[in-house]
């Protein structure tokens, strides 16, 4: 288990090094120039020259990554061009916002799609069935952006309840969370439907019903396990949505967060900045699959059994025997 | 004749209907069937003439909606299942009634261990701890030769008669006194077929255990069943002791159906079978239901329903024939 957890960290490099390679000379050879856009459109030769040499862009593009890269593995992010700020300061105070944001939109979600589908597939092709299937299509065809929209409007604007504003206390966090579940719930939850509509099929939930097994034991230990597991896969490839939607909620609802920070970079081609932005969302993206994978593992057995060590494997089955006799 | 008192299974005008978008589905119509303590009634028919279903029936397993289930009678154990509640209903699944479903690679829960599933049958009828119920359910791997060392691996990690044991394990984990068996055998080569029926009589004799097999393998009828009902289209077409049925076939289908068995002592080039299909349960034909596959019909075959008519004391055959309606016709054995 830990060997394989180690084979895929180490299988992250790779990618972080295609990752930084592609948006490193993305931004580099879009057009602009970065020492003019920090210092302003009249700033003089003399003081372009000395950003420049300062910042190390007066070296060919290929030398600034090999730099930026040095730097990196030296356990530093550089300094914006813009800010002047050091990055890791930057994104310190900024990182946990949109981690509260993504993984707690991506947790939030779960938590009331799961359930909800499970209910929808108990009462398939009720009214509450159907109603669900024109409100699901409804809440995933609502854009983000304006439904934050609306969403301060009436409780903030006109109730009054919540703040729209910044990120500072749990009241804050409502109104970003549920703009960005919303449109998940409706499509999520119909998922788990279909999921545990085509486990509840299997000849297994037959033979627990033969056997006796309660509704709830039936549907819970039975169909929702099983079902769980291609849900996972699921999960682990929205983790890159959750982020990417963590951009646009950010600028909606005034979040000092990583979003905002690395877009309003982009807009000043502030290399570093990008570039902190994307690295550590590709970490956490990536770490967030390789949770989703040891979820997988951690649900389906025959998972499990490709991760243990064989020898470990038969250790633990001699123990779990003595405990029985 | 046995005496109503000893019937432990006594269905009586067993129907289930399945009400889709495109037509009602007739499944099993007018079934009757009754066993004695300890009998062993073979349920024979190709696929598709609503054998699963009749056992999915007596268990209450009928999915509703669409599928409906009426009967005259279903007694057992002198308790009219028809009246429990889905509660009491649950008591007597896994219980005094289980069930071994066809295929051993899809009926096992594939993120629970063996013993798992076994105790989890235990412990749903009998009030007993966890850690008492894993200790029974792994005695109950032993019953079936399922050495305790592999007590706790998943399903995957079995062989498909392995797996098949495990299923009998649990049907037989709360010593049933009726158990329905649908062609345990079936997905299983032909070694492990015989290992598997060999396990089930032993526990025949054991545990005096009621059995219905369903199965439409003849030859596992004559191994292990003391009395046959040969199912076509939902109904019964012919019923009567082992005895009855294999020397004596009085049914045009269940004629065929022996026909159609290779004969190790004849020297024939092709074995005779059946023509057609069996009809579309959604769209049966009117009359004997057998009528466009049977070499005897005659018009009168598609006009009126056969009766279900004593040919010899216990021996039944759903035939106009026995009823006079074709003069002339005999069933002749075996052609």
């Amino acid at each position: 288990m830990i060997r394989y957890i180690f084979k895929r960290l180490l299988q992250m490099i790779p990618i972080l090094i295609a990752v930084s390679i592609i948006v490193f000379f993305m931004v580099g050879l879009s057009p602009g120039d970065p020492a003019k856009i920090a210092l302003g459109m009249n700033a003089k030769e003399e003081t372009v020259a000395a950003f420049k040499a300062e910042y190390g862009l007066d070296q060919p593009l290929g030398m600034q990554y090999l730099n930026y890269m040095g730097g990196l593995l030296r356990g530093s992010l550089g300094k914006s061009y813009t800010t002047k700020q050091y990055v890791a300061n930057m994104i310190a105070v900024r990182l946990m916002a949109t981690v509260i944001i993504a993984f707690g939109s991506l947790i939030l979600t779960y938590l009331i799609a799961i359930p909800l589908g499970v209910l929808l597939a108990v009462k398939q092709n009720s009214w509450f069935d159907n109603i669900s299937r024109v409100l699901a299509l409804m809440m995933s065809s609502m854009p983000s952006f304006w439904l934050g929209l609306l969403l301060i409007l009436l409780f903030s604007v006109k109730l009054g309840l919540l703040p729209s504003n910044g990120f500072d206390t749990p009241a804050h966090w409502i109104l970003p969370l549920c703009c960005s579940c919303f449109g998940s719930w409706g499509g999520s939850s119909r998922y788990i439907r279909n999921m545990v509509l085509e486990t509840i099929r299997q000849d297994y939930i037959r033979m627990a019903r033969a056997k006796g097994c309660p509704e709830r034991v039936v549907l819970f230990r039975h169909a929702l396990r099983n079902a769980l597991m291609p849900l996972i896969t699921s999960i682990g490839m929205n983790i890159g949505t959750f982020f990417g939607g963590s951009v646009i909620l950010e600028q909606l609802f005034g979040i000092n967060g990583m979003g905002k920070m690395t877009l309003d970079a982009l807009r000043q081609k502030d290399v570093p900045t990008i570039m902190a932005g994307v690295l550590i969302s590709t970490v956490l993206i990536a770490v967030g699959n390789l949770l989703a994978d040891l979820c997988y593992g951690l649900v389906d057995p025959r998972i499990r059994s490709i991760y243990s060590h064989p020898r470990k494997r038969k250790l633990k089955k001699e123990v779990a025997v003595s405990g029985a006799n | 004749m046995e005496n109503d008192r000893d019937k432990l299974l006594d269905v009586q005008d067993l129907t289930v209907r399945f009400y889709t978008d495109d037509g009602v589905v007739h499944a099993v119509n007018g079934v009757s069937l009754s066993l004695a303590e300890g009998e062993t009634l073979g349920l024979v028919g190709e696929t598709g003439a609503g054998k699963t279903t009749t056992a999915l029936a007596i268990l209450g397993l009928v999915p509703s909606p669409p599928g409906k289930t009426e009967s005259s009678a279903t007694i057992f154990d002198r308790q009219d299942l028809r009246l429990l509640k889905e509660s009491e209903y649950r008591k007597v699944r896994g219980n005094k009634i289980s069930m071994i479903f066809q295929d051993p690679m899809t009926s096992l829960n594939p993120t629970m261990t063996v013993t798992e599933q076994i105790a989890e049958a235990i412990r749903n009828h009998r009030n007993i701890t966890r850690q008492e119920a894993k200790v029974e359910a792994v005695k109950m791997l032993e019953t079936v030769r399922i050495p305790a060392d592999r007590a706790f691996e998943y399903p995957h990690q079995f062989s498909g008669g392995m797996k098949q044991r495990v299923v009998i394990a649990i049907a037989l984990a709360c010593n049933p006194k009726l158990l329905i068996a649908d062609e345990p055998t079936t997905a299983l080569d032909v070694t492990i077929q015989a290992q598997v029926l060999e396990l089930m009589k032993e526990l025949k004799n054991k545990l005096n255990t009621a059995i219905v097999m369903i199965t439409h393998d003849l030859g596992i009828v004559s191994e292990i069943c003391d009395k046959v009902a040969i199912m076509y289209a939902g109904e019964i077409v012919e019923s009567g002791s082992l005895e009855q049925i294999y020397d004596n076939p009085r049914h045009p289908y269940t004629n065929g159906l022996f026909g159609s068995l290779p004969d190790i002592e004849k020297d024939v080039e092709f074995l005779s079978s059946i023509e057609g299909m069996m009809p579309d349960p959604a769209d049966l034909p009117v009359g004997c239901k057998f009528h466009p596959r049977c070499k005897y019909a005659r018009p009168v075959c598609s006009e009126q329903i056969p009766n279900n008519n004593e040919i010899e004391p216990g021996h039944f055959a759903r035939c106009l024939i026995y009823e006079g309606k074709l003069p002339g016709q005999e069933v002749k054995k075996y052609v």
